[in-house]
């Protein structure tokens, strides 16, 4: 039985987890979206968006 | 086509998240409270009903990517790179779980966590392959030539995955039981078919949850990428 309750475990804990991770950098990667497109910049045009931080900013 | 799944990707995740939600416990109460004990295995046979749709699912996710990959040396459009490697990402989660259950109901069934029997081995291949192909992604700097060398890598790879599925007849000394017959000579008691019925749907609906989460990430993650590609020219 623990064979069992060992393999279900497994299976639920990667699910949980892998999720977990990938809704958290979603999150992270959509704040950071809601960061820099304030200026509404588009796309493809090659305005510099506003509110970018850190050092890709300094160019 | 991409504008529309980006549109109801987050409509789609929420109503995966509700059917999750209850097809998980329906298929857990089957497995526990509702499928007989197997006369031979007894309880490490219940492993079966999340192992075998999880096998199956995993084929998917790596056609996925057999199918995203090729789809971008066709056209040179990003979003399928996108798709081919969220499909790689979680199809090679699943083949990493189709391991480890296959490993813990093989200790009590065979007396041994691991045999060299040809769909263990295949199935170990396979998972060096998508693991490589993961790693192959991390290493390469260049964005165009990542997605061009994963995706030869990506419909190169995929050739294993009819070789892992028909191993148990191309090689017939091997010891792992062939378990997807169908019709009314799959000799399974009724419950346990539908314990098995009640699992696929799960796993399926968890599959497709994780691969669209895994694909909303992408599209944000290279958008983000662009400002900042944009930002610095």
């Amino acid at each position: 039985m623990s064979f069992v309750v060992a393999a279900y475990a497994a299976i639920w804990i990667f699910f949980i987890t892998y999720f977990s991770v990938i809704m958290r950098k979603t999150s992270a990667a959509r704040k950071a979206l809601a960061a820099v497109s304030p200026g509404a910049v588009p796309m493809g045009q090659g305005a510099k968006p506003s509110g970018l931080t850190g050092s890709s900013d300094q160019g | 086509m991409f504008d529309f799944v980006r549109k109801y990707l987050d409509l789609a995740v929420k109503l995966l998240m509700v059917g999750v939600l209850v097809a998980a416990p329906v298929s857990m109460y089957m497995i526990i409270g509702f499928a007989p004990l197997e006369a031979v295995m007894g309880a490490p046979q219940k492993i079966f009903y999340y192992h075998v749709p999880i096998a199956m699912l995993s084929y998917l996710g790596l056609f996925i990517c057999f199918a995203g990959s090729a789809a971008y040396l066709y056209s040179g459009q990003e979003e399928y790179d996108s798709i081919a490697l969220s499909g790689a990402e979680v199809g090679t989660l699943f083949v990493t779980l189709v391991m480890i259950t296959g490993m813990l109901w093989a200790r009590p069934s065979w007396g041994a966590y691991w045999t060299w029997d040809p769909r263990l081995t295949t199935s170990l291949v396979l998972w060096l392959i998508y693991s490589g192909y993961l790693l192959l992604r991390s290493q390469v700097e260049d964005s165009t030539l990542r997605a061009k060398y994963a995706a030869v890598m990506g419909i190169v790879g995929f050739v294993d995955v009819p070789i892992v599925h028909y191993s148990v007849q191309l090689w017939t000394r091997g010891i792992h039981p062939v378990v997807d017959k169908t019709g009314a000579d799959h000799g399974m008691d009724p419950r346990m078919l539908k314990t098995l019925m009640a699992c696929f749907p799960t796993i399926a609906l968890i599959f497709v949850l994780l691969f669209l989460v895994r694909l909303r990430y992408e599209f944000a993650h290279r958008s983000l990428e662009r400002l900042k590609a944009q930002s610095k020219g």
